[in-house]
């Protein structure tokens, strides 16, 4: 081999060739890009969709269970015993009453609305609410409301509403729209979880006024919720079976029921959606990638294989086959550079696009914890792969040109033999159609299409 | 300068179950500076003459001895670099790079060289062309393009040009003009000049004339007095 660095005006050839068929390489350059950009979109934004949950989740000290007593009430101080579990961080007790809420005043029955209580003097320690608009709660006849319901309804901070509690009918004013961890999905229970906004919302209340309005003394409670120590990601949190054992020891021989995370409404329809759609975005990622890099290396084959009797001239002219090489992975090269280090930032710009529309469908829309870290070996993979595709791509084909021997290459190459499906007659088509037909047909592996041409033939 | 000699050269095709011998034991010999124009019909052998004489293609047997080394049975990368230089190569339809200026493509042969080049600027002023330097090839007519072909093969310097029906795709007065330039670098330099042809008024400015038919030589012509191009009845 001689002359190892590339020629100084084969490199010139690179350039005018990028520019005087620009429309082709701008072509395969897309296909790579989109390809790069769809895969750097789909995966990292399923990871972080998931990582935008648990943090919301954490965030807010969404429960690890809810203990529902039903139509029973219990003493508050149940709730010290359940804090009192190990493994146990937190507990909080509450009221939840189903109420209504007169959205109309010519609507003859009012939409549902679930009441849950909160401390009196403090924020709750399980189920925070995130207040993205308005204030928190500074009266008795103040309430929050669940912003994707509100949002719904058209309802703001300031509006008053008339809320039926034990069959009164009361006035409350919002005094914010909240997200929690509880209602992502504003769904009633585990068995009608999917949210239904013009007939089901939810509202936070003190718990004195609510236990006021519906007859309740002495700081009962319907409801306990749990939460563990640890993070979301790493769920099953550590002790979780325990904690679950010492519960339904605690509550034995009640009406309770003990519900895990993702046996609620929220949290089931959350897993569900998140855990079913990450394998689809992950086997998404893998498509686009792989199919970009398909069809450029078949784009990449075809444009230098019409380069042939160049090649040969080039050949000719005592270019060596490695400087030929070089010369011809340089164009995949600079595609599969170029786009796919593009293609990965419009990607990651792209998941912002991608997670917003699915969490703004599921959580009615961003949440508080929302976080899109670039996932870089995940990017990075696909730029390698990318760019060691595209430059293969270039090359491969040169050096299977290159083998040609230069005299052979400066002729046009030899026609292939006529097989028998080229010598279909195919009278039975219009004769414009004929030529087409039978390039298909030798082109292409549709078996049963020429079975089927065949059976015509006869 | 090259002397050059082949000793009973066979070339054979296999196309299909078909074999063509396109030459069939060919002994001719070149001497150093010569303008030799090989004559035949279609299908006589004169482009694999020309192929296995440039390195293009190796014979099946028989020697190709230029400057005493035998290129008949080189390895690919020997003859790359025997190509690279010590040939030049004109042919039918240019073959220039489009994408490159006449300056680049010259250019091109040029830097390949290890025996030192002409500069590209200078062998382009001396086939006429000093005013399209930095014309690509689509904008250059046809004689103009086969003038760049000839500064290109002739830029490296090459003990041995090879033209390939140099004036077939040109029209009577080109053809003339480009030979012409050829036959004039070709005493300047003293570059060994092999053309292939079917057009037998050529013949008339060569100092030798090879006659093939079928694969074999069937005259070898000295020509002591060779016209110049505008001196030959076309």
């Amino acid at each position: 081999m001689v002359g190892a660095a590339m020629l100084k005006n084969l490199r010139r050839k690179t350039f005018g060739d990028l520019k005087a068929n620009w429309g082709q390489f701008l072509a395969v350059w897309l296909v790579v890009t989109l390809g790069t950009a769809f895969y750097g979109a789909m995966y990292p934004a399923g990871v972080n969709m998931r990582e935008s949950l648990y943090r919301t989740y954490d965030q807010l000290h969404y429960m690890d269970f809810q203990v529902q007593l039903g139509d029973a009430l219990m003493e508050p101080q149940i709730v010290d015993e359940v804090r009192a579990v190990p493994g146990v961080e937190n507990a909080e007790g509450r009221l939840v009453i189903e109420g209504g809420v007169q959205l109309d005043a010519d609507q003859d029955y009012p939409v549902s609305l679930r009441l849950i209580s909160v401390p009196d003097d403090r924020e709750p320690s399980v189920n925070q609410n995130d207040i993205t608009d308005g204030r928190t709660i500074q009266g008795p006849d103040e309430l929050l409301l669940l912003k994707s319901f509100a949002d719904w309804n058209e309802i703001e901070p300031g509006d008053e509403l008339r809320v039926r509690v034990n069959d009164q009918m009361l006035t409350m004013t919002v005094a914010g729209l909240v997200f929690n961890p509880e209602y992502l999905v504003a769904g009633r229970n585990s068995t009608s979880p999917f949210p239904a906004l013009s007939s089901f919302g939810v509202a936070w209340v003190r718990y004195s006024w609510l236990a006021g309005q519906s007859g309740v003394e002495n700081g009962q409670i319907n409801d306990v919720v749990v939460h563990l120590p640890g993070e979301s990601s790493t769920e099953p949190k550590a002790g979780a079976d325990d904690v679950r054992e010492h519960l339904n020891a605690l509550f034995d021989g009640t009406n309770a029921q003990v519900f895990a995370r993702k046996q609620t409404a929220s949290g089931g329809v959350i897993d569900a959606n998140i855990n079913g759609v990450f394998p689809l975005m992950r086997f998404y990622s893998g498509v686009f990638l792989l199919g970009s890099t398909i069809i450029t290396g078949v784009l990449l084959a075809r444009l230098v294989e019409s380069e042939r009797q160049r090649i040969g001239t080039l050949r000719a002219m005592g270019v060596t086959r490695r400087e030929l090489m070089l010369h011809y992975l340089t164009f995949g090269a600079f595609i599969g550079i170029t786009g796919g280090l593009v293609g990965s930032i419009l990607g990651y710009l792209n998941s912002f696009w991608v997670m917003n529309t699915f969490l703004h469908y599921l959580a009615g829309g961003t949440l508080p914890g929302f976080v899109n870290t670039p996932q870089i070996p995940f990017l990075l993979l696909g730029f390698v792969i990318v760019a060691a595709g595209s430059t293969v791509a270039g090359a491969y084909p040169a050096w299977v040109q290159s083998r040609t021997p230069p005299g052979v290459a400066l002729r046009p190459a030899t026609p292939k033999t006529p097989n028998a499906i080229s010598q279909l007659r195919l009278r039975f088509l219009p004769p414009v159609l004929r030529r087409a037909v039978r390039g298909i047909l030798r082109c292409r592996d549709v078996r049963w299409v020429r079975r089927w041409a065949w059976s015509r033939e006869r | 300068m090259s002397h050059i000699v082949m000793r009973n050269v066979r070339k054979t095709y296999q196309m299909g179950t078909n074999t063509i011998t396109a030459l069939d034991g060919v002994s001719i010999e070149i001497n150093a500076g010569e303008f030799v124009v090989v004559l035949g019909p279609s299908g006589s052998g004169k482009t694999t003459l020309l192929n296995v004489l440039g390195g293009l293609e190796s014979p099946n047997s028989g020697d190709v001895i230029v400057d005493g080394e035998n290129i008949a049975g080189l390895q690919n990368g020997k003859l790359t670099a025997y190509r690279r230089h010590s040939v030049g190569f004109i042919f039918q339809f240019f073959n220039l790079l489009p994408t490159l200026t006449a300056l680049e493509n010259v250019g091109l042969s040029a830097e390949m060289s290890k025996n030192g080049s002409y500069p590209p600027h200078d062998i382009l002023e001396r086939v006429g062309l000093d005013d399209r330097l930095d014309h690509y090839p689509g904008q250059l007519s046809g004689g103009q393009q086969q003038r760049v072909a000839v500064a290109r093969a002739l830029a490296k310097k090459p003990a041995l040009v090879l033209a390939d029906e140099p004036t077939g795709s040109l029209d009577v007065q080109t053809g003339i003009d480009v030979l012409q330039v050829m036959r004039n670098l070709n005493r300047e330099t003293g570059q060994s000049f092999v053309v292939v042809t079917h057009n037998s008024a050529i013949a008339q400015i060569a100092d030798r004339v090879i006659r093939l038919g079928s694969g074999k030589v069937h005259t070898v012509i000295e020509n002591p007095t060779p016209f110049e191009p505008d001196e030959v009845e076309w």
